[in-house]
C-alpha cells in the first residue's frame, strides 16, 4: 500500500504516542503541542488507550471473518514464498550499496541483476563468484536464482513455445553500456572468465 | 540449543529522546523460551488462548517471531501463528460479530484497513527490515489501537466527503435540530465511575458517539475546560478549533446519547 509520507508520519506520531506508558493529560498535551493539526486523533488514541481492553469476551469468529483471515493469509504467504530462495531478499540499502561498490558496479547494475533484467548466461562465471561471496551466499545459489524465471516470467510462460525470456532482459554487457559504464571498467568486468 | 545461547534480535526503533524501545522484560523472556522449543511446539502452543495458561505466546512473540526466520516460510506454524495473531487483532477492534447483528460500514472500513495495514507493515519488514514493526514487540495492542484510530480518521474522512455536515463547517456552530439539552445528566459521576460494570458500559456507548463527542467527552473526563482566559490553560475550545458554543452544545448531546445507550443496555 502506497501512502502519502505525510500520512505515514501521522501514523509513526500516532505508534510513538501509544508506546507512552502514560498516555493521560499529560503526555496528550505533549503531542498536542507538537502535532496541533492530529488533535483528534491523539485525544482518540488517548481514549482507547485509557480504555479496558475487552477482546476476551468477545464472540468467536464468522465464516466471513475466517475468510478475511485466509485472503490475508494469501496474500502474505505468496509474498514471503517467492522471497525464499532470493539471496538478495535480506540485504538492507547500505549493504547493496557496499556490494555495488566492493563488485565496481552501480547500484542500477546491480539492482538489474538482482531484478533478473540480465540474461545470466551473459554475466561472467567469475564475476558471478565474486558477487555470490559479497552478498553471502554459494555459486550455484545465486546463479540458480538469477536463471529461475522471475514472478513475470512466471506468469506468462504458458504462452511461450521457446524458453522464457523477458523481452526486456538484456546482456550483461548491453546493461553496462545502458548504464554508461566507462569503457576501461566494461572490458574489465567481462574479462572476468 | 539452551536458554542461555539463545541471543534475541534488538529492536532498532528510537523515541523521541534518541534512546531506543526495549520490550518488556516479560517479553524478552517468553521470547527467549520460545527460540528454545521447536517449531512443532510453537505452533501447538498458539492455538493457547488464554493468557494465564502456562505456555500461552504473548502476540509480542508472535511478531518476533513471524519477523525471523526460525519458521521457514512456507511451514504450517507460520500460518497458525499468522491467523492467531489476525484473529486477536479482530477480537480486539471488536469487528467480529454473529450473523445476526452484521457489522456498521465504519466497523467493516476498519476492520479491513487494519488488518490490511498489518499485513503490508509484515511485508515491508520481509523485504527491508523496516523498524515500525518494533512498535508491535513492545506493546502489541496499543499499536493495534493506533492503526485503528488511524482508520477511523480515514473513514470518517471519506464520510464527510460524501455526506454534509450537521455542523456548519463555517461557522463551527451546530443547527438548531441538533441542540438538545443534557438534562442535568453527567456519565462521568465519579461514584458510577468506580463501579467497573458501569465503566464497561459506558465506554461501549463512547464508541458510538460521533468523533467530535468522543473527543469532547475524553477531554472532560480528563479535566479540560471548555474555555479558558489563561492563555497557558489548555481548553477543550482551543484545542478542538471550535466556539465554546459548540462544544458545550455537543458535548450536552453527547450525554443524551449517551444517557439513552446507557438506558437502552
Amino acid at each position: 500500500m502506497n501512502q502519502h509520507p505525510d500520512h505515514d508520519q501521522d501514523i509513526d506520531v500516532l505508534l510513538h504516542f501509544s508506546m507512552e506508558p502514560n498516555p493521560g493529560k499529560d503526555t496528550l498535551n505533549q503531542y498536542l503541542d507538537q502535532y496541533p493539526h492530529m488533535a483528534g486523533d491523539l485525544i482518540e488514541l488517548s481514549r482507547k488507550l485509557l480504555t479496558e481492553d475487552d477482546s476476551a469476551s468477545a464472540p468467536e469468529l464468522q465464516p466471513q471473518d475466517h475468510a478475511l483471515l485466509e485472503r490475508a493469509w494469501q496474500q502474505y504467504r505468496t509474498a514471503i514464498t517467492s522471497k525464499a530462495g532470493d539471496p538478495f531478499v535480506s540485504l538492507t540499502i547500505a549493504q547493496q550499496r557496499e556490494t555495488a561498490s566492493a563488485l565496481n558496479i552501480s547500484r542500477a547494475v546491480l539492482a538489474a541483476i538482482r531484478d533478473k533484467i540480465v540474461l545470466e548466461t551473459s554475466i561472467p562465471r567469475a564475476f558471478l563468484r565474486r558477487m555470490a561471496n559479497q552478498i553471502g551466499c554459494n555459486f550455484e545459489e545465486l546463479s540458480g536464482f538469477l536463471a529461475s524465471p522471475s514472478e513475470s516470467q512466471s506468469a506468462h510462460s504458458y504462452k511461450a513455445t521457446e524458453k522464457p525470456r523477458l523481452q526486456s532482459q538484456v546482456t550483461f554487457e548491453q546493461l553496462l553500456i545502458q548504464t554508461n559504464t566507462p569503457v576501461e571498467l566494461r572490458e574489465k568486468l567481462l574479462k572476468e572468465d | 540449543m539452551k536458554v542461555s545461547d539463545v541471543e534475541v534480535r534488538p529492536l532498532t526503533k528510537s523515541k523521541g529522546d534518541k534512546n531506543l524501545y526495549v520490550r518488556p522484560p516479560a517479553i524478552e523472556k517468553k521470547i527467549t523460551e520460545s527460540l528454545v522449543l521447536s517449531v512443532e511446539q510453537i505452533g501447538l502452543d498458539c492455538g493457547i488462548t488464554d493468557p494465564e495458561q502456562q505456555g500461552y505466546i504473548p502476540s509480542e512473540v508472535i511478531v518476533y517471531l513471524l519477523r525471523g526466520d526460525k519458521i521457514p516460510p512456507d511451514h504450517r506454524c507460520r500460518e497458525r501463528l499468522w491467523k492467531v495473531l489476525l484473529e486477536r487483532v479482530l477480537k480486539q477492534i471488536g469487528c467480529v460479530r454473529d450473523p445476526e447483528s452484521p457489522l456498521s460500514a465504519r466497523e467493516d472500513t476498519v476492520r479491513t484497513y487494519v488488518i490490511d495495514r498489518l499485513v503490508n507493515l509484515l511485508l515491508e519488514d520481509q523485504e527491508k527490515s523496516s523498524s515500525r514493526l518494533d512498535f508491535f514487540e513492545v506493546r502489541f495492542g496499543a499499536a493495534i489501537k493506533a492503526l485503528e484510530t488511524d482508520s477511523e480518521r480515514k473513514y470518517q474522512r471519506e464520510k464527510e466527503r460524501r455526506a454534509p455536515l450537521e455542523i456548519d463547517i463555517k461557522s463551527g456552530e451546530i443547527s438548531v435540530k441538533a441542540e438538545r439539552s443534557a438534562g442535568g445528566f453527567d456519565p462521568m459521576d465519579p461514584n458510577k465511575l468506580d463501579d467497573p460494570n458501569y465503566r464497561n458500559r459506558l465506554d461501549r456507548a463512547i464508541n458510538q458517539l460521533e468523533p467530535m463527542q468522543k473527543n469532547i467527552i475524553h477531554l472532560w473526563s480528563l479535566g479540560y475546560p471548555v474555555e479558558s482566559n489563561d492563555p497557558k490553560v489548555r481548553s477543550i475550545s482551543k484545542t478542538l478549533g471550535k466556539v465554546e458554543k459548540t462544544i458545550r452544545n455537543q458535548r450536552d448531546k453527547a450525554f443524551n446519547t449517551l444517557r439513552e445507550l446507557l438506558r437502552e443496555e
